[in-house]
């Protein structure tokens, strides 16, 4: 559904890893579009394909071991997977950027912040270092860093892990991207700071009008930050949609499954005694089950399931749609239940 | 209705109403420094925290980083050594102990780490590491330890046959579970579950707490579990316990701490989860700035630096833990008893 306003198109997009065991398809042709401003979140599971997805978006898979298979992702038309890596620097950090998991890990240790920050605005601006520093000076508080003046001059260790991650995003966003790409920002960080760098990227957007793609496990973050979800697991996309539609009405059995194993607090009064697990573990990469790769783990599978893999087709509208070849029968059911 | 919680917990005490009493429970971390290594500062990680456990419960203890759960529950085991204090275990002053003696102790209590990938010895089988404890404490060897063994991978969910392999060759939910079973191993009266399902996928983290859950009913385990999440505490705690930099801020049974929290940083801490609902819009309470230095904490009120509803009197009051309704106890002056 790429139109006018498409900025990333990813389509049928494969990564694979080669390992000593056989070939790793962490993403095995996964396709999605993320609208100028928009919020696309990512939703997965340990193993599904999300952080390779996103790094794949910034052509930042390690080769070897891993290689884009096949596949096109367009960023504003025109195929980032056939740039020459010359090409894709002059892309990075300026019209797509990025801000990691690990605030600890991803910033130099040796460098003060002031000056990871201004060196990516002097490598894609015409700014000296100077109007650079002063800019880097600026961002920091746009951030919400206190006394950014002196924090410009700080090291990394100086700062706590949600100040980190605040000159995180001041770096991704100094060159004023288009598409920021986040990988799970705010996993490493306590609920009470989690929720100041949501708040902040909120924002941010608002004012600066940057795509998002965000990359999460947490459906929580999801409801609170994404326009719309796209649902991986085992490599490969399995529910799309706005996220009022997915949350108010999942199709696929493996995200009500998910939705069903988070504890609620808002709702901790009424509740049942135990929590609904989904059974089993995800399957191994180098041997995904036959058919859908959920199928063992679903309470709605049959013998259908295991013959070849189920195509992602549109259900209600076709904004949201569901890889499950029983979708329909899987709805009747749901209902049949809520009546019982 | 103002009575202080621990005064007031120890004064109504028979004797073995508790299984475990944590009483005034100190651990600093000196810090040295100069030529002489003289203790220039220390690290106050838990500050004289005092609770009670009844044989049978599971009572959870919340906190963010740097909040003194992990080393709480540590120090409790003496696992790592309390500066101060008593813990209380059936009667016992366990902080008392000699070497020799705490060993029988050990058997009663144990525990389950969080990162189920370094708390398992790669080159030991699933089977010795299971059946380790019961060759050191001498409960079994030969036959009757593999049988034990097999007894306890079936009861956490995996298969006997399970245990000639390697912990490599397990998921992080299995290992979690070869964690719980070697915690299992003694027949122990009393488990710290330090953060078990914190580095766990939400589908494999139910698994394990409703595995926890049938445990505790099953064998009538008392259960400190640790977490950072209220989420998952909720489901499985009778009674919460939630710190902030050292020092318990809140206490209460399990939905009364969810319905009506008392204390800022519950409310805080509460509305900072998000919730998968994306039409549910909250009010929430954003705290400012981090978590101050355990070196030098904030006087009065540990939570005051952050709070929204501080006045000049936090500054210089250390807040009573004090009973707002009963088994509800909270440390704050600005919210009344």
């Amino acid at each position: 559904m790429a139109n006018e306003n498409t900025l990333l198109d990813v389509v049928d997009l494969k990564t694979y890893f080669k390992t000593d065991e056989g070939v790793v398809k962490a993403v095995d042709g996964v396709s999605f579009h993320i609208d100028r401003g928009e919020t696309l979140a990512v939703v997965g599971e340990s193993g599904s394909g999300k952080s390779v997805t996103a790094l794949s978006a910034m052509r930042l898979i390690a080769s070897p071991p891993g290689r884009i298979a096949g596949g096109q992702i367009l960023f504003e038309g025109e195929d980032i997977v056939k740039k020459s890596e010359r090409e894709m620097r002059k892309i990075r950090g300026n019209e797509i950027s990025m801000i990691f998991q690990e605030p600890m890990t991803s910033l130099n240790p040796v460098y003060t912040v002031g000056d990871q920050i201004a060196e990516a605005i002097v490598l894609h601006q015409n700014k000296t270092k100077r109007q650079a520093m002063k800019l880097a000076t600026d961002m920091l508080d746009l951030v919400g860093i206190p006394e950014p003046a002196k924090r410009v001059k700080n090291y990394p260790h100086q700062m706590s892990g949600g100040m980190r991650q605040r000159v995180m995003i001041a770096m991704a966003l100094s060159c004023g991207p288009k598409l920021l790409v986040a990988d799970e920002p705010t996993t490493a960080l306590d609920v009470t700071i989690q929720a100041q760098i949501l708040d902040l990227m909120h924002k941010l957007q608002r004012e600066i009008g940057m795509a998002i793609l965000f990359i999460t496990h947490d459906l929580g973050v999801v409801a609170e930050i994404a326009d719309r979800v796209v649902v991986m697991y085992a490599g490969r996309a399995v529910e799309e949609g706005p996220v009022n539609e997915i949350y108010a009405s999942p199709k696929m059995p493996y995200t009500m499954g998910l939705l069903h194993s988070i504890p609620r607090v808002d709702k901790a009064a009424e509740h049942q005694e135990r929590l609904n697990a989904i059974p089993g573990n995800v399957p191994n990469p180098l041997y995904l089950p036959e058919g859908c790769s959920f199928h063992p783990r679903c309470s709605f599978a049959t013998n259908v399931c295991k013959q070849g893999i189920p195509p992602l087709e549109a259900t209600t509208g076709d904004e949201h749609m569901v890889r499950c070849i029983r979708w329909r029968e899987v709805q009747e059911e749901v209902k049949q239940e809520a009546v019982a | 209705m103002t009575t202080t919680a621990p005064e007031a917990s120890v004064g109504r005490r028979t004797d073995g109403e508790f299984l475990l009493e944590v009483d005034k429970l100190r651990k600093y971390f000196p810090i040295r420094g100069g030529v002489f290594s003289r203790v220039v500062a220390n690290v106050k990680a838990v500050q004289d925290i005092s609770f009670t456990i009844r044989p049978g419960e599971v009572v959870g203890l919340v906190g963010e980083s740097g909040s003194g759960k992990t080393t709480a529950g540590r120090s409790i085991l003496r696992l790592i050594e309390p500066t101060s204090g008593s813990v209380k275990f059936n009667g016992t002053d366990v902080v008392q102990l000699n070497k020799q003696q705490m060993r029988e102790y050990r058997k009663e209590m144990q525990i389950i780490f969080q990162d189920p990938f370094a708390s398992l010895n790669p080159r030991m089988t699933v089977g010795d590491i299971i059946g380790e404890a019961l060759v050191i404490h001498k409960l079994a060897k030969g036959k009757a330890k593999e049988e034990r063994v097999a007894d306890l991978l079936e009861r956490v969910g995996l298969s006997s046959s399970h245990m000639r392999r390697y912990p490599h060759e397990f998921s992080g939910g299995q290992r979690q579970r070869i964690g719980i079973a070697r915690a299992l191993a003694v027949d122990p009266k009393f488990i710290v579950a330090d953060e078990p399902v914190s580095a766990l996928d939400v589908s494999i983290q139910a698994q394990v707490v409703n595995l926890l859950q049938d445990l505790k009913d099953e064998l009538g385990l008392t259960l400190l579990f640790i977490a950072h999440d209220l989420g998952v505490v909720e489901y499985i705690s009778d009674r919460v316990i939630v710190m902030y930099l050292g020092k318990i801020m809140e206490i209460a049974p399990g939905k009364e701490l969810y319905a009506n929290p008392v204390h800022p940083y519950t409310e805080a801490l509460l509305s900072a989860i998000p919730i998968p609902d994306p039409t549910l819009k909250r009010e929430r309470i954003l705290l400012q700035g981090d978590i101050p230095s355990p070196i030098n904490p904030p006087s009065g009120c540990v939570f005051r630096t952050r709070c929204p509803i501080a006045i000049d009197e936090c500054a210089k009051v250390d807040p009573p833990l004090e009973e707002v309704s009963p088994g509800h106890f909270k440390a704050c002056i600005r919210r009344p008893a």
